[in-house]
């Protein structure tokens, strides 16, 4: 039975936090083989944040649900023979994916100059958070810092407000799904020529990237975006209104003439359909606080969910503002699988995010949990990478596995 | 990926998007535009002086950077012919159309199959073509409410913010991309075409790192007005002229931190020793940094940050004009310029991902409507130009 398309496909990451496994989880899903280098003396960050037992680097939730179905190989970097180890597998893998710094790369001699020396045929990844030359490409950084430096934390906000912005590390996995797309563009590319090839992946320019709209406004207009709230410059009503409940809301959006004709029925109200403050979409922007304040006198009345049915069923665009409790209860997240239960050793009730999309004939999914640190350090040096055992244990036994 | 040809039948914000990261890749992207007006962000601007203009939209020459475009309705008879015809021709079809009216219009995937056994369609709706809620309505504020990434962002007293910047269509749109990639780069290494169906709900899953926490510790994600709700500091607050986010969530960090603030005694009581109980002592912290902070400027902060080696706890909040300077992104020359026919040069993000091989450049600005008919329908097609014109008056095209 095929773990999934991908299978044989063998991945060699070196690194930490999000975008790296997050990449690497999308391949593995899909059936390859990721074979991470951790190490002991430097655990992932993730494996102690959040964490309720830090003496322990098997409780990190993050680390769990991220680098499911990995392999992991202790090996001390710091060591020049374990830097010869970790060539082994390089020269054993089709793709690296690394986030470190530059300049310690090609210290070790890891960099791709060299890496493409032991295999010419690899593709490698290299995931920062400002790219890999230029004044900042040795700075570390974090995805909640880098939506800080995109701008666009500053379009958080209510409108007509200063911006609240948010701490949300939405560019990490921006960067691992980037990182995993031009993988696929090189394999492909490799499938056709034989040739690998270098990717640098910068969470920055990533997240710009996703914001077409700002940046031209700005590059046309000289005009700064700013928070927007919720309401939409085009359409309405469009925005967030309370249901019942301590903190329950319902999203709805009305674009066309035919979608509020909808909602006035919809809601039992089809007097809206006559009242002039919103003969068309011009006077329903022009009258927004009105509406919203008749909108929300039905909202409140109902839960969110209910809400729903009724506006979807009249062909309104209504979703609840979901709580992560709902999600897991919500029929669609349950019955499509969203997520799924990957029981952990450390944690039995584990669930991970499933695959993102869904391919007819080759479905990927997550298996397995994530490894314990060094796990299989001998399954990768001994069995695929022929290291003898006495050696194996001598390497351990002098902490340069480990 | 240039011998791939991409039929791009979508508007708005996922599917060009997709389309646009196809075509930075190398591809050739065909878009399909309604006759008359094309896709509707060809409306939404924004336009240079707030001029609208269809051929000048700043959103629309960003996302259809490198396509080219055809007038086609497939609502009509001939229309959908048509699209057949070029479907035949393609690897791939990318659209973002209702369910529904794909079947109606016998383009689901089944009946394409049939026409082109090869060909990878990647389709794009809010809740998938599976599922309970499979021909729901949602546009990108629904897609943001659905993620639950909404719930969390906002003040708690009031209501809770959608993700900005369309981030429901783009977020989707890469996601898509990147299945894209993976069914085409599958097709090559020998499995057969695929429907690739890409839920935008769905494609949010990714951004869930903490559900396991959330199950485990029963931690509702809360909203703090962007405060952690367990970890001080990991908070934006307040500096000269703006605001910062600080962040310390393990000892490295804070130390980091203190660093930053010139290790101030008051960082000697045991109270703040000890970075994961920070939280508890939260608006003492916020009130003992206050001072510190209200006398450095965002720049001031950042150069302090350089020279003490702490850039990666401390973030100013940067606004797009500030972006737009980043000295980073100057030297990497990020951003690109293109010249577009109508709306002259236009400055954009530049391709987002550096491949060294093949990498991702500004071949064409964005198409005029309907600019590539006659090379499409008679060329490719051998339409007569007489049946191009009959087909216009018909508003097929």
């Amino acid at each position: 039975m095929s773990n999934g398309p991908l299978e044989g496909l063998r991945v060699f990451f070196i690194g930490s936090t999000w975008a790296g496994p997050m990449c690497c989880s999308l391949l593995s899903d899909m059936g390859a083989q990721i074979i991470r280098q951790e190490t002991h003396s430097h655990p992932d960050m993730y494996r102690l944040v959040q964490s309720d037992d830090r003496t322990s680097v098997e409780n990190g939730p993050f680390f769990q649900v991220l680098n499911r179905d990995q392999l992991s190989v202790a090996l001390n970097l710091a060591e020049p023979e374990a830097r010869d180890l970790a060539k082994r597998i390089i020269g054993i893998c089709d793709v690296m994916v690394e986030n470190n710094s530059p300049r310690l790369l090609k210290k070790w001699e890891m960099d791709y100059q060299n890496v493409k020396k032991i295999n010419p045929r690899i593709i490698m990844v290299s995931i920062s958070g400002y790219g890999q030359d230029g004044p900042l490409a040795e700075e570390a950084s974090y995805g909640t810092g880098l939506i800080q430096a995109s701008g666009l934390s500053s379009l958080f906000g209510y409108e007509g407000q200063q911006p609240l912005g948010s701490i949300s590390s939405y560019p990490d996995p921006v960067a691992g799904l980037g990182a995993f797309l031009s993988i696929m563009s090189a394999l492909y590319y490799r499938k056709r020529t034989g040739k690998g090839q270098h990717i640098d992946i910068s969470l920055l320019e990533a997240t710009i990237a996703m914001m077409g709209r700002e940046v031209t406004d700005y590059t046309m207009n000289e005009r700064v975006a700013g928070p927007l709230g919720n309401h939409s410059p085009y359409v309405a009503p469009h925005g967030f209104y309370r249901c019942k409940g301590p903190d329950n809301w319902i999203s709805i959006s009305c674009p066309t003439e035919d979608e509020w004709k909808a909602f006035c029925l919809g809601t039992g109200n089809p007097q809206w359909m006559d009242d002039e403050r919103f003969a068309d979409n011009f006077c329903r922007l022009n009258n927004q606080a009105e509406l919203d304040e008749l909108i929300t006198e039905w909202t409140k009345q109902r839960t969110d969910y209910d809400a729903m049915e009724a506006l979807q069923r009249a062909g309104v665009a209504a979703f609840p503002v979901l709580t992560m409790a709902e999600m897991f209860t919500d029929p669609h997240v349950r019955e499509e699988e969203y997520v799924t239960p990957i029981p952990h050793p450390n944690n039995p009730a584990g669930f991970v995010y499933n695959t993102p999309w869904n391919l007819s004939d080759t479905p990927g999914r997550p298996r397995r949990h994530a490894p314990l640190l060094g796990e299989h350090s001998e399954y990768v040096l001994c069995e695929l990478c022929g290291l003898a055992k006495d050696e194996f244990d001598r390497l351990r036994a002098e902490k340069i596995i480990s | 990926m240039d011998n791939v040809t991409v039929i791009e039948l979508s508007e708005s914000i996922s599917g060009p998007f997709c389309g646009k990261l196809l075509a930075d890749m190398g591809a050739e992207v065909i878009k399909v535009e309604k006759p008359g007006c094309g896709d509707i962000t060809r409306k939404l601007g924004p336009f240079p002086n707030d001029v609208p203009d269809p051929e000048k939209s700043g959103q629309f020459i960003y996302l259809n950077t490198n396509k080219k475009s055809i007038t086609l309705d497939i609502n009509r008879v001939t229309g959908r012919k048509m699209l057949k015809e070029l479907l035949a021709q393609a690897e791939m079809l990318v659209e973002s159309n209702p369910r529904l009216r794909m079947c109606e219009l016998g383009l689901d995937y089944e009946s394409l199959k049939k026409i082109n056994p090869s060909l990878t369609v990647v389709s794009i709706t809010p809740w998938g073509h599976t599922g309970p809620y499979r021909d729901y309505k949602g546009y990108d504020i629904n897609v943001s409410a659905a993620s639950t990434l909404a719930y969390s962002e906002g003040s708690p007293d009031r209501e809770p913010l959608r993700l900005p910047a369309n981030q429901g269509g783009y977020y989707s749109g890469l996601t898509a991309a990147a299945a894209a990639v993976l069914a085409l780069y599958l097709t090559a290494i020998g499995y057969p075409a695929q429907h690739v169906d890409v839920p935008e709900t769905r494609s949010f899953v990714t951004q869930l790192l903490s559900i396991s926490e959330f199950l485990t510790h029963q931690r509702l994600n809360m909203r703090n007005g962007s405060q952690n709700r367990a970890i001080f500091p990991f908070h934006i607050l307040p500096v000269k002229d703006g605001k910062a986010l600080f962040l310390a969530t393990i000892p490295m960090q804070w130390e980091l931190v203190l660093k930053l603030l010139g290790n101030p005694e008051w960082a000697e009581d045991p109270r703040f020793k000890d970075s994961y109980s920070l939280f508890k002592h939260a608006d003492e912290l916020k009130s003992l940094t206050e001072s510190w902070r209200m006398s450095h400027t965002k720049a001031e902060i950042k150069r302090l940050a350089r020279e003490t080696g702490t850039g990666r706890v401390v973030y100013p909040l940067e606004t797009v004009d500030e972006v737009m300077r980043n000295e980073q992104l100057k030297h990497r020359q990020f951003f690109a310029e293109i010249d577009h026919g109508r709306a002259g040069k236009v400055k954009m993000p530049g391709p987002p991902f550096n491949l060294s091989e093949t990498p991702c450049e500004m071949r064409m600005a964005a198409p005029l409507l309907g600019q590539d008919n006659v090379e499409v329908y008679c060329q490719r097609l051998g339409y007569s130009k007489k049946s191009l014109l009959q087909l216009r008056v018909s508003g097929i095209i």
